[in-house]
């Protein structure tokens, strides 16, 4: 019995840590821009298929996921670039324009991929034993992987001076850029690293489990529930959410009904937002009206 | 691919075209014929392979010169519109058909959401309808659906003979059910577990999925520890794949598996991790066929459509049979027109084409299908007759 | 008139004849193919109509349009087969719900200024109704859906169990929904509404009570949106837990900003080119949803009023230059 809480609980952390991933680079555009990007979910997808072509191409899964964060990256800068920096007084404006891309990239995806789910060998295969345990290697592959990636990107924000910038804006742009941060530079470097990291969480998301054009919303919604949970522009607070919300769906799934495994996440949302408006970690109040 | 998708739509209209080029120039009769089918959108893999099935007995029935009622020559003409997986095109597309009033029988549509309305409207319409999707078993046998046909066969059926044959080719003595929450579940298992008990095999735990899962371990943690060797799963490879590896992955799960649904794919792709894996393929096996008929229809399919075996072709013979059966029908009975007697007579009929086909008398499909085993590494077919 | 001119002052206009073409056309076309297809459009219209109401006038993004909508199928459903309810009934009874719904959500969600709390809780709500529609076997049939086998029933000794009775009362919704619209608009709720839109805190400030103004606007237009949905249900046969589908709010909004938040037209030309365009020139889907996709990109970024209300924009600028002529109320 002890065993498999503890069993549920790791499958919950883990997959709460890829949708983590996800969260991070949503709540730091929102925190920077004030643009809530639903078409992030479309760069997990497209990280996911770079790394599946990659894989099927032969250059194997590490080269694949560099590869699928950096083209995120750069595809990330070009969206900001020529669409969401024109939006950036206008937040409706900013998501009306983000509901579109996700029409086009989805849609095109699907023509071009076909809609046809596919899976990739993942590097490590079959199940390991851990404190008696069992448990899947790829798994806590994706788990040691997530964690390094999230815990750089705190430490990035933390100790470099680009990082403080970061913070910087989130707090208050205009003092930011009293105090001689770049704003424009600024910007646009948050946009291209949260798209990498969408990119590096669609290629572990592959790794896993299987990829359509359509697997976008999925991330997606787990991405906005936890920026919301966690605080809007709190990034250790999308981080805890995410493990959070990775367990509750574990073990709801697991001790209740499966069927409804979405539904555990969003009746937390709608909880949590009444209950605790600025997320459960997040300092950042908004205007009463 | 855009391209071939495309193309498909092309050759589905080329083969239209051809059919009335074909009946044009016999200077005989020609009788229309409906059909509805998604040829696009995420239902395509099983619609457009029964359009093509139908749209090639037709042509065979054309080249053979038609057929002869009260001695005047006919030949076929079909009138097709996609549904593109959708309920209300399906519907639009539909009423599209029904626009010309010559138009009294048609074929189509494999799935239940476009399918429900579209049969509705059928039954209104006083149209004889040939449907395929799952929820059509609800209909039939209700008033006012005495010209609806389904022409795959139901769970009930299916499972009479799958569940027999693959309790014993795979030696199997405990099961559960993993399930997506899905239209046709709850009758799937209805069908299938009391079967599963009066084979002598026991079903602790009956679980059903949300449809979009992709992360199956909190569900599949459900079915360890109760010394199941067998799992029942559907319905499409794509999900059963992934429940198949990451079963594979977690451990202490069972190594068996009877696949409601498909393809050999899932299973096969595994097959050294696993003990043994049984599928249904409602039509007939086209990967490993012995039967001389199922070979010859392969290669005229190949010469039909000019397009190479898919794991989806299985659906081309969805339709094909019934097609022979509805023109043999109208000859018998003397009339193109009067479908309540065309219905009848095809209910009475039993027929020997690539499927052997019979239909009852609220006009569901009793025909023998092939069962897929994966078994010690060797992939068979077993052919389950009805009775 | 220069000839600019005179196409800015057809293009409001362009609404109101494609309103008028709908409404006559399948009577005097009379195939059923054709009203069925003006049903489409009229449901769907309505649908974008109300869904203006909120994201247009308020400015508000809601989420749970295609909620509500499959949420007045679903209850209308329910209402009718196990509780006997006549088909007319049940809508009022299901807008009541609907309504009742919308404030309990709306309340928290509509506390803070900036739509992202709103879009958020009204996102998940929309597919938590979906999910809640695809698990309660007993009620909704779950993911097995719902069969309709009633039509709604004669009044006033006109029959409206068919095809074109159906069509009839889709067309009635359409202008209920217009007509909340334009009364809204003419009113001082609506021009509150308007500036809520544009500026929260300084509308506060003018003593406009926002958190009640955006609550109506939203309780509105999700009672509409189950109006319209208790007509589905019959018209189509079967309903499903798909209808709730948020993907359905995605395509909404986009055909309201396509034809242009904020104009009494907008949704009804946006309708037509989403719907009827690829109809008839046979696009596939697919490709329909890449073009909307773009449209919206191209329409916020360099018509940020859509294209109904782009020549309303330059018309009134076309008005204020012009000399010697009498003024005249904008168009729609």
């Amino acid at each position: 019995m002890l065993l498999d809480i503890a069993q549920t609980a790791v499958d919950g952390l883990m997959v709460g840590g890829l949708y983590a991933t996800v969260a991070v680079g949503v709540t730091l555009v929102f925190g920077i821009m004030g643009i809530l990007n639903f078409a992030h979910g479309q760069l997990v997808m497209l990280g996911a298929y770079v790394a599946f072509y990659s894989v099927t191409a032969g250059w194997g899964f590490w080269p694949g996921l560099a590869l699928a964060a950096l083209s995120m990256a750069l595809f990330g800068l070009i969206l900001e670039r020529l669409i969401f920096r024109h939006t950036l007084t206008d937040h409706m404006a900013g998501l009306t324009v983000s509901l579109g891309i996700i029409m086009v990239v989805e849609n095109l995806a699907s023509a071009v991929f076909t809609p046809d789910p596919r899976t990739f060998d993942p590097p490590l295969a079959g199940s390991v034993q851990v404190a008696g345990m069992t448990l899947s290697a790829q798994r806590l592959l994706v788990l040691a992987l997530v964690l390094l990636l999230v815990g750089t990107f705190y430490l990035f924000l933390q100790k470099t001076r680009f990082g403080k910038a970061i913070r910087a804006m989130g707090q208050n742009r205009t003092g930011a850029a009293l105090v001689g941060v770049q704003i424009t530079h600024v910007t646009a470097a948050v946009f291209a690293i949260g798209s990498a990291m969408a990119g590096a969480a669609g290629v572990l998301y592959g790794s896993l489990f299987a990829i359509t054009p359509y697997m976008a919303a999925g991330p997606l919604m787990k991405g906005l529930i936890l920026t919301v949970l966690g605080g809007l522009g709190s990034v250790p607070g999308a981080v805890a959410a995410g493990f959070l919300l990775g367990l509750a769906e574990s073990f709801g799934a697991r001790y209740l009904s499966a069927s409804f495994r979405d539904g555990y996440g969003f009746i937390l949302m709608i909880v949590t937002l009444m209950y605790f408006p600025t997320g459960l970690f997040g300092a950042r109040g908004k205007a009463r009206v | 691919m855009t391209a071939s998708r495309s193309k498909n739509g092309l050759r589905a209209a080329a083969f239209v075209a051809a059919g009335f080029a074909m009946s044009a120039a016999a200077s005989a009769e020609t009788v229309k014929i409906g059909m509805v089918n998604s040829l696009t959108g995420p239902h395509a893999s099983f619609d457009l392979p029964a359009s093509e099935g139908i749209l090639m007995a037709f042509d065979e029935i054309n080249k053979k010169g038609g057929i002869t009622v009260k001695g005047k020559n006919y030949t076929f003409t079909v009138l097709s519109e996609d549904a593109q997986s959708k309920p209300e095109l399906a519907v639009s597309g539909a009423q599209k058909l029904l626009r010309d009033d010559d138009i009294k029988i048609v074929y189509g549509i494999l799935t239940s959401g476009p399918g429900m309305p579209a049969a509705t409207l059928f039954a209104k319409s006083d149209i004889l309808y040939f449907g395929g999707f799952t929820l059509m078993d609800t209909l039939l046998g209700k008033p006012g659906f005495e010209l609806a046909f389904r022409t795959l066969d139901a769970d009930a059926v299916v499972s009479k003979s799958f569940v027999p044959t693959g309790v014993k080719e795979l030696g199997i003595k405990k099961v559960g059910i993993l399930l997506p929450n899905e239209d046709v579940s709850r009758a799937i298992t209805a069908a299938y577990k009391p079967l599963l008990e009066s084979s002598g095999v026991s079903v602790p735990i009956v679980e059903y999925f949300q449809p979009d899962t992709a992360d199956f371990a909190p569900v599949l943690r459900k079915f360890q520890n109760m010394e199941l060797d067998g799992l029942l799963t559907g319905t499409n490879d794509a999900v059963v794949e992934a429940i198949v590896r990451q079963s594979t992955e977690l451990g202490n799960l069972p190594k068996k598996f009877l696949y409601r649904g498909g393809s050999g794919g899932p299973g096969i792709k595994y097959a050294k991790q696993i003990d043994g894996f049984a599928w249904q393929i409602l039509t007939r096996d086209l990967d490993y066929p012995s039967d001389p008929k199922v070979k010859e229809w392969i290669e005229r399919y190949k010469a039909f459509t000019k397009k190479d075996m898919s794991p989806n072709t299985y659906w081309a013979l969805t339709f094909y049979d019934t097609v022979f059966m509805m023109a043999n029908a109208m000859e018998q009975v003397g009339s193109v027109t009067d479908v309540k007697a065309i219905a009848e007579k095809v209910k009475s009929m039993r027929y020997d084409g690539v499927r052997t086909m019979r239909f009852d008398k609220d006009g569901r499909a009793q025909s023998d299908i092939d069962i897929g085993m994966l078994k010690d590494g060797k992939i068979s077919s077993v052919r389950a007759p009805f009775e | 008139m220069s000839p600019a001119a005179v196409v800015v002052r057809i293009l409001p206009l362009l609404g109101w004849l494609l309103l008028a073409g709908l409404i006559f056309v399948p009577v005097y076309g009379g195939s059923r193919y054709l009203i069925y297809i003006g049903t489409l459009i009229a449901l769907q219209a309505a649908l974008a109509t109300s869904l203006n109401l909120i994201v247009g006038y308020a400015g508000q993004f809601a989420m749970s349009h295609a909620a509500f909508y499959g949420f007045g199928a679903y209850a209308s459903a329910i209402l009718v087969n196990s509780a006997g309810l006549s088909f007319w009934w049940s809508i009022p009874a299901a807008m009541l719900a609907a309504a009742a719904i919308a404030a309990i959500i709306g309340y928290p969600a509509l506390r803070y200024t900036g739509g992202v709390y709103l879009a958020l809780i009204t996102f998940a709500f929309g597919e938590l109704a979906r999910l809640t529609a695809a698990n309660w076997q007993d009620v909704t049939g779950g993911a097995m859906g719902m069969r309709v086998t009633y039509a709604p029933e004669s009044l006033f000794g006109f029959s409206f169990a068919n095809g074109r009775g159906m069509y009839w009362i889709a067309i009635g919704m359409l202008l209920i929904s217009l007509a909340v619209v334009f009364l809204v608009q003419r009113s001082r709720f609506g021009r509150a509404l308007i500036a809520v839109r544009e500026d929260e805190v300084l509308a506060s400030f003018l003593g406009i009570d926002v958190m009640r103004h955006k609550l109506v606007a939203y309780v509105i237009s999700s009672a509409l949106a189950a109006m319209v949905g208790t007509l589905y249900a019959p018209v189509m046969s079967f309903i499903s837990p798909d209808l709730l589908s948020v993907q359905q709010t995605i395509s909404l909004i986009g055909v309201v900003i396509l034809g242009g938040a904020g104009t009494l037209a907008g949704p009804v030309v946006g309708t037509f080119v989403f719907l009827g365009i690829p109809e008839f020139l046979r696009i596939e889907s697919l490709y329909r949803l890449i073009v909307l996709g773009v449209v919206i990109v191209l329409v916020v970024l360099l018509m940020p009023q859509g294209v109904v209300g782009l020549a309303n924009r330059v018309l009134k600028r076309w008005q204020r230059t012009a000399p010697a002529t009498p003024p005249t109320e904008a168009g729609a």
